[in-house]
């Protein structure tokens, strides 16, 4: 069975006044039908760059994008613009990081959650109504009918991205694409969030790309990781495997970075990985994380090291990876 | 085992230093006109004009008032450049000399509406109830179209170009005042300020330091707004004849005289008009240039 | 809502009461004897004095403030020196063709100034945008009666399509009535028209890079969705507001056009009170402009409450 969705090489770079800068440096990785893959990466590690490429939301006049991104055997990176917007909304669905934003200001909630039905199917605007009404009722809304109505300010944080996903998931789609959804809300309403995700999931039968840079959601969502560092990948493999055998530096870095209600005040100080993730115009030869490496030696600076099999299905890109011996 | 390694001097092989083609000055010169080419264009513009202005005895005129009934409305000649109005009249150095009244009416407005505009604003921004009761007035002055302020302004006293200045000064101060006011209000608000207040900086020192400085750029873009306009009111009213003095010879005046027998001799009218017109469009593209270079957030819109 | 409605149009009176104040104050704050200087240097003392006791300066001030704040509540608008009618009269007369003007103006500003706008904006940096961001300065740049001369040269002179002066009021026919308005109307729009084109593409600039526009293209909308149905509205309020503050331009605009093409309105009216020193008939045109744009100021600002549910609630 073709994957849900294939991405090859893509190569994101943007121009600017100091010239190209390339975000996003040859990632690869596969969706599977059903899968939940979660991109996990910080700040500045091109993994939101590489979500928005996905549906081609990229501004095209200053962004230059090369590879392939196959959705089911089709290739979007050619796809004419018409074709695109069939796919938008439609067979792939989008969530963001700022549900406030997000949403028209101006246009009551019903009518937006109905535009994207109405934008892909042939239906009545009552008709389409009814639907979104059942959807805000699907992904949790208590006393939909009212909140229809309304505008998205009289919402709260969680109610929107509620209705964002009730937009994304109106037509259905195979895919869904959710880029850092849970940042900017709550703790506790991030984990209602995740749930209703969950739920969708299991309901729908719908593959989910989740953008994080929470190793918590990812362990709750996830079944497959790739971690992304200064635009390449440098890890691949299975969540539990991941969390346990940890293969990059960078990855064991940010599992133990993470603090734990066990720790008490003499363990001392938390672990950071020391340094600061390089900005795009300052790549250089050799491995991006090397400086920030505890296991760096001469030929990490080198030559970037490839992605290799550490175990089945788990990848990573070191040349000091655990279970590979020092050269 | 592990070891710690340090980044060896890396990658760039070393460059032969490329000898510049041209003197460092210049090349500045032609980075700063290609980045902002309006200022340039404007400021160009304003300095032709202003030369004009300076240097008008010496352009080759004669006296602007210097009537002649033998020779009214010629076309252009050699000894007339531009011809003749309509009291014989040397259109040529009434043109040239209307530049001074341009450039001067401009510059005092702009300088007077600043520094009046500073203090108003000031003054609102210094208490609450200062800010309602000047807030109060000046939405009073805007709420009356600035044109018809000025008409009513100089049909309430004597014509001279003092008058004419005073009256734009007046229409333009509200507008500055708002502007300034309003980087006041955002100033007391910002931590740095309150950080010297707790510092114990005193508020001579405040102002000095932290205020003046956030004043200027948006002054100096309102200054050249207001140079535009003021050139504009002057111009309007001069033609409908409640302006400059018909005695000195303004590009409004020069047209309003023109006025009757425009169809026949357009050249009466368009001439003073393109001298208008190019240098209006000089003070708006050093405004709009200024406005750009100052405030980036605006020219990543604009 | 409607608590919001109240508020603003209580702090109507006191506005215009300023403007009033204002207007009446202008006499007295010029140095000078302003009963002399409305009489004019060639007048007698006895016409002098004539005039002072005309229009009450041997009073004193806030007693003929008061006096006359009381007559405006009354309607009355004094009377014109000159003229010996009543101002409000006067006006009256030749209300129609500056309204006409006024209106028309506006119409064709606004229909071709926002779309010109959207279009600047959709492709921004494209030629078209820089054409039409450097024709806006230029038109910006232009006097009103240099655009008049300019348009009334081309289409009336030269080309002779279109009258260049006079005016022809609607009840003697549709066709001469819009032929006499047209060149006067773009002429008075023309600068009003950039400002507005500017505004509209900063606007529209501002809007589209927004959020929830990236969400609309997510949902698949296409450019003329996303263009009317997410940018223009939420654009529309500074450009709503621009259109507003703008007529203030138009107003002391119409003076000039109806100058260059000699058409018998309220700024004719003005003109000739301007050449005969007739203070009371300037005064009286001021605040029936005045109290017009604070009026339609206050119609926009209430507009907004309809537009934009953030207020409302």
């Amino acid at each position: 069975m073709t994957a849900v969705l294939e991405v090859q090489n893509l190569e994101v770079s943007f121009a600017s006044a100091a010239g190209s800068i390339r975000a996003v440096r040859g990632v690869s990785f596969v969706v599977e039908h059903a899968e939940t893959l979660a991109i996990v990466g910080e700040s500045g590690s091109g993994k939101s760059v590489t979500a928005l490429s996905l549906m081609r939301l990229h501004n095209a006049e200053r962004t230059t994008v090369s590879g392939s991104i196959k959705f089911k055997g089709t290739e979007l990176l050619d796809a004419p613009e018409t074709q695109m917007r069939s796919v938008r909304g439609n067979a792939i669905g989008m969530i963001f990081q700022e549900p406030m934003s997000s949403l028209n200001p101006l246009m009551k909630v019903g009518d937006q959650i109905a535009e994207a039905i109405l934008l892909h199917q042939d239906m009545s605007g009552s008709e389409a109504r009814r639907r979104a009404l059942k959807l805000l009722i699907q992904v949790g809304i208590a006393d939909a009918e009212r909140r229809m109505r309304e505008y998205p300010h009289q919402l709260s944080g969680g109610m929107r991205q509620r209705v964002m996903i009730a937009m994304a998931m109106a037509c259905d789609p195979e895919i869904l694409i959710a880029d850092e959804p849970t940042t900017a809300l709550d703790v506790t309403v991030q984990a209602q969030i995740l749930d209703l995700m969950r739920e969708l999931k299991t309901r729908t039968g719908s593959s989910i790309v989740i953008i994080t840079h929470d190793l918590g959601v990812v362990s709750e969502l996830a079944d497959r990781v790739v971690i992304m560092y200064a635009g390449t990948k440098v890890e691949e493999g299975l969540t539990e495997e991941i969390f346990s055998h940890p293969a990059h530096p960078y990855t064991l870095g940010l599992l133990t970075a993470i603090p734990s209600l066990d720790r008490s005040r003499h363990d001392g100080p938390l672990t950071e990985i020391p340094g600061h993730v390089p900005s795009p115009s300052q790549i250089r030869a050799g491995c991006s994380f090397a400086a920030r490496c505890n296991r760096s030696s001469s030929i990490c600076f080198e030559s970037e090291p490839k992605l290799e099999a550490v175990a089945p299905g788990h990848l990573a890109a070191c040349h000091h990876k655990r279970g590979k011996p020092f050269p | 085992m592990n070891h710690q390694a340090s980044p060896p001097c890396v990658a760039t092989p070393l460059r032969a230093v490329e000898l510049p083609s041209r003197p460092l000055v210049i090349r500045k010169v032609l980075k700063f006109i290609k980045r902002h080419p309006q200022i340039v264009a404007g400021a160009s513009i304003l300095l032709v004009v202003a030369l004009i202005a300076v240097f008008a005895p010496v352009l080759g005129t004669v006296d602007p008032r210097a009537l002649s009934v033998t020779k009214r409305l010629r076309p252009p000649s050699a000894e007339f450049w531009f011809g003749t109005d309509a009291l014989g009249r040397d259109l040529y150095s009434r043109v040239v000399y209307g530049a001074r009244i341009s450039v001067s009416v401009s510059i005092s407005c702009a300088f007077l509406s600043c520094l009046g505009g500073t203090i108003v604003g000031m003054i609102s921004a210094s208490g609450r109830w200062a800010d309602s009761a000047v807030m109060r007035v000046m939405d009073g002055f805007m709420s009356i179209p600035s044109m018809l302020l000025a008409i009513a302004l100089m049909a309430a006293t004597r014509g001279s170009i003092g008058t004419v200045i005073i009256a734009i000064t007046v229409v333009e101060i509200p507008r500055v005042a708002r502007v300034i006011r309003g980087v006041m209000l955002a100033l007391r608000e910002m931590p740095f300020v309150e950080a010297a207040i707790a510092a114990g900086s005193t508020t001579p020192k405040i102002i000095i330091r932290h205020l003046v400085p956030a004043v200027i750029s948006p002054l100096t873009v309102q200054a050249t707004y207001v140079a535009s306009a003021a050139i504009i009111i002057e111009a309007s009213l001069s033609f409908i004849g409640a302006g400059t003095p018909p005695t000195i010879p303004s590009w409004g005046n020069i047209m309003a005289d023109g006025k009757a027998l425009w169809q026949v001799k357009p050249q009466l009218v368009f001439i003073p008009a393109a001298f208008l017109g190019l240098t209006i469009l000089g003070v708006n593209l050093l405004g709009d240039g200024l406005r750009d270079a100052l405030d980036p957030r605006m020219a990543e819109r604009s | 809502m409607i608590y919001y409605m109240f508020r603003r149009i209580l702090m109507l009176p006191p506005v215009m009461l300023i403007v009033a104040f204002i207007v009446f104050g202008l006499l007295y704050v010029t140095p000078g004897d302003p009963a002399a200087m409305i009489a004019g240097d060639q007048a007698t003392p006895e016409e002098v004095e004539r005039i002072r006791i005309a229009m009450g300066l041997d009073q004193p001030f806030y007693l003929r403030f008061g006096f006359w704040i009381w007559q405006l509540a009354r309607g009355d608008l004094g009377t014109s020196i000159f003229a010996n009618q009543p101002v409000a009269q006067m006006i009256g007369q030749r209300i129609g063709p500056t309204f006409s003007l006024l209106t028309l103006s506006l119409i064709i500003s606004v229909a071709i100034a926002v779309p010109v706008g959207i279009v600047a904006a959709w492709r921004k940096g494209h030629a078209i945008d820089r054409i039409i961001t450097a024709l806006t300065v230029l038109a910006f740049s232009l006097p009103v009666f240099v655009v008049g001369y300019l348009l009334a040269f081309s289409f009336s002179t030269s080309l002779g399509w279109l009258p260049a002066q006079g005016y022809v009021p609607l009840s003697e026919g549709f066709g001469p009535y819009i032929s006499h308005l047209i060149l006067p109307s773009v002429t008075l729009g023309v600068s009003y028209a950039a400002v507005l084109a500017r505004t509209t593409r900063a606007s529209m600039l501002d809007v589209l890079t927004q959020d929830y526009v990236r969400t609309a293209i997510a949902k698949g909308a296409g450019p003329r969705v996303i263009l009317y149905k997410h940018a223009l509205r939420n654009a529309c309020v500074p450009i709503v507001t621009v259109v507003s503050i703008g007529i203030a331009t138009l107003m002391g605009g119409s003076v000039i056009t109806e100058s260059v093409f000699s058409i018998p309105g309220i700024g004719r009216l003005t003109l000739d009170a301007i050449l005969h020193r007739d203070y009371p008939v300037i005064q009286g045109v001021v605040l029936l402009f005045s109290a017009s744009y604070v009026a339609i100021n206050l119609i926009t600002d209430l507009a907004y409450t309809v537009v934009d549910p953030r207020i409302r609630y």
